[in-house]
């Protein structure tokens, strides 16, 4: 087991986001969770990574065995766990390269190998480019300063190449992408999958699903799961739209 | 009238110093200068340009001048350590506040050029120094020429070019409290080009109070860089002023890199007194929990067509305290003037502060001037990105302050002195803590 997310629920400002979330993750598996804007897709990722604005109220994540709630979020990265973001932000005066080279040191420590030298960490990462085909002079620049909507993304998939995560979590990493971006992306992730790694795609939209194809599909809605599938869910949600998961709900469970 | 009644003790300290500038030129001039701060004492809170920056501290210590300060072979060491590379600068270096002709590698100089000791100068030519051994303009300043004992006497003649930048290392080992007064003096001619780094420096465990003065006049399209490293103890108090003019077409750039010290003061006044100057003064104060620096820089617009920037930047760790306080004068007749300013500080803790304040005043009407200032504290969402691929707590602070402040460094034009500062700069970071 890989992740295993038991009840969990979740506040920020005495609001309650996530409502009870289960959710069960093994090795080999890519789970898609889709939901309408505000269901607490997000903020599910966000809690996972260790975000502090969030406070948990109740339930348990066990990551690879251990609890992930206690560790700060540098911990949970060395652990394996990899968050590519909604919206990377920018920092100005941090080389990209510079950045990656002390993130996967700081991991590969954790991990009791030897760090990488400059030489060995430039053609370690020229390998991991060609995987997004990501252009050179993007990691001479600094951290995303700059970067369009679509680069920001490819760097989000280049930098989970690059630290070999056993759980990636895609936080909506196709919004705002074209169609050939969407398809670098996706194609990166499909070529990282392995039978010891996993991912959790969040999207809103069903294409992104017929690029990385889910073994499992959950839809959330308030901060719960409230319909888990196969692929075909998503295909069926696309169909019909959220008001049909929805509608059901209106009335008191 | 007794101006300052806090601190009598300070005044009969300083009149009973010795005079150890070795020449019977300047006496008369010294007396008047100490007449002077003896009217008036160091200055106070109440005055306006001293605000936030309260000198009292200073005349709770017992002074000697340093002369007697024995140097160990740790003190050598650590000396040596702060040196440049010879092959690459010409070196002048002030132990306790003289001259040590043994540290120093005075190398041969382009036809007349003088870098030299103002004491060796004023004893053997003191027609020299006679313009700047003037009536002072403030009270700082007149104990400064009262009871200077050395400093760097630089001189290039018209036309000259300084191929290797000047080290000038002021570096305190006294354990006892000493007082030191450095005056600083350099003339660049018409046409010349001279680099230098001024450093004030001491040991861990020093105790001092050092009142320094740089007189730097610029002749018609002189190029300089004056480039200023203060990494002082955290019991040393440190005030210095600079006091630049520049002649037509002349371009000076001026770089302030201040970390540790109890408390640093640097005024920096440059009078652009000729057409189409150009003036860059940077500025980068890292201030631990227990430090305070303050920075009032004034730029005087008194000709037309020039063009002057600057950028400040802070960063305070605890209970830290900075000031930046910068003045931009444009005068009537300056008219196509440009002008911009931007300082810009981040606090570590809630318990920091800065007091920022521009003061542009602009008398002219064809003119391009702006200013900014910023006090805020680490992004929170970048710290979390940084933190989110595994780099920890500490680091990610780290590399996101290096990132603020590169920018000033980056603007340094010494390639060996840039990588250097970069170096300083990464190794005083953990020193500014939360």
């Amino acid at each position: 087991m890989i992740l295993e997310i038991k009840n969990l629920k979740v506040s920020i400002d005495g609001k309650e986001i996530l409502k009870g979330i289960n959710l069960s993750v093994n090795a080999g598996e890519v789970h898609a969770v889709m939901g309408p804007n505000g269901s607490g897709k997000s903020t599910l990722a966000s809690v996972l990574a260790g975000k502090e604005d969030y406070t948990v109220t109740g339930g348990s994540v066990e990551f690879l065995g251990k609890d992930l709630l206690a560790l700060p979020p540098e911990e949970r990265a060395r652990e394996g766990l990899f968050l590519a973001f909604q919206y990377p932000v920018e920092i100005p005066g941090v080389s990209t390269a510079n950045f990656l080279k002390t993130a996967l040191n700081e991991i590969r420590k954790h991990r009791g190998m030897e760090p990488l030298d400059a030489m060995d960490f430039l053609s370690f990462m020229k390998e991991k480019m060609k995987l997004v085909n990501i252009d050179t002079e993007l990691t001479k620049r600094p951290l995303n300063e700059g970067f369009s909507g679509g680069e920001k993304k490819k760097n989000e998939v280049f930098q989970m190449a690059l630290l070999e995560p056993r759980l990636g979590v895609l936080d909506e990493t196709d919004s705002g992408l074209d169609i050939d971006a969407l398809r670098v992306v996706a194609g990166g992730v499909n070529k990282l999958k392995t039978k010891d790694n996993a991912f959790v795609v969040i999207t809103h939209y069903q294409r992104l699903l017929d690029y990385i194809v889910p073994d499992y599909v959950h839809i959330m809605y308030d901060g719960r799961i409230i319909k888990s599938g196969n692929k075909d869910l998503a295909l069926e949600l696309e169909k019909k739209g959220y008001d049909w998961i929805t509608k059901d709900l209106k009335t008191p469970a | 009238m007794q101006a300052v009644l806090a601190h009598p003790d300070i005044k009969e300290q300083f009149a009973s110093f010795p005079d150890l500038l070795p020449s019977d030129a300047f006496k008369g001039v010294r007396k008047q200068a100490m007449n002077r701060f003896l009217s008036e004492g160091l200055p106070a809170t109440r005055d306006e340009e001293w605000k936030y920056t309260d000198l009292s501290g200073i005349a709770e210590l017992r002074y000697t001048s340093g002369r007697a300060a024995e140097l160990t072979e740790l003190n050598r060491s650590q000396i040596t350590a702060s040196l440049f590379d010879e092959q690459e600068y010409h070196r002048l270096v002030f132990v306790n506040g003289f001259f040590s002709g043994e540290l120093s590698s005075p190398a041969a100089l382009p036809g007349g050029v003088i870098v030299s000791d103002i004491a060796s100068v004023a004893e053997k030519h003191p027609a020299l120094l006679e313009k700047y051994f003037y009536s002072s303009p403030n009270s700082l300043h007149a104990l400064n020429t009262a009871l200077t004992a050395g400093g760097m006497f630089l001189s290039v003649p018209d036309g000259v070019s300084v191929s290797k930048p000047i080290q000038a290392l002021f570096f305190n080992t006294s354990p006892d409290a000493t007082a030191i007064f450095p005056k600083n003096i350099i003339l660049a001619g018409n046409k010349s080009r001279v680099h230098i780094v001024q450093q004030y420096a001491s040991t861990e465990k020093n105790i001092s109070f050092t009142n320094a003065v740089t007189d730097v006049s610029l002749g018609k399209n002189a190029e300089m860089l004056l480039y200023k490293t203060e990494a002082l103890s955290p019991a040393s108090f440190l005030t210095d002023s600079c006091i630049v003019m520049q002649q037509h077409g002349s371009r000076f750039s001026s770089l302030v890199f201040t970390m540790g010290g109890q408390l640093v003061r640097n005024n920096l006044g440059i009078t652009l007194e000729g057409e189409q100057c150009e003036t860059a003064m940077h500025g980068l104060y890292l201030v631990p929990g227990t430090g305070h620096t303050d920075n009032h820089t004034f730029v005087d617009h008194a000709s037309p067509s020039c063009h002057s920037n600057e950028l400040y930047k802070g960063i305070i760790g605890g209970k830290g305290t900075a000031v930046f306080n910068g003045k931009i004068m444009v005068r009537k007749d300056a008219q196509k003037t440009s002008a911009f300013q931007s300082n810009k500080n981040i606090l570590l803790s809630d318990e920091g502060t800065v007091n920022s304040k521009p003061q542009l005043e602009i008398f002219a009407d064809d003119v391009k001037c702006s200013h900014g200032a910023t006090i805020g504290q680490l992004d929170e969402e970048e710290l979390f990105y940084l933190r989110a691929r595994g780099i920890g707590e500490d680091a990610a602070r780290e590399m996101l302050l290096n990132a603020f402040a590169s920018s000033v460094v980056d603007t340094i034009q010494i390639a060996s002195f840039r990588e250097y500062m970069a170096g300083r700069l990464q190794e005083y970071l953990p020193f500014l803590r939360k």
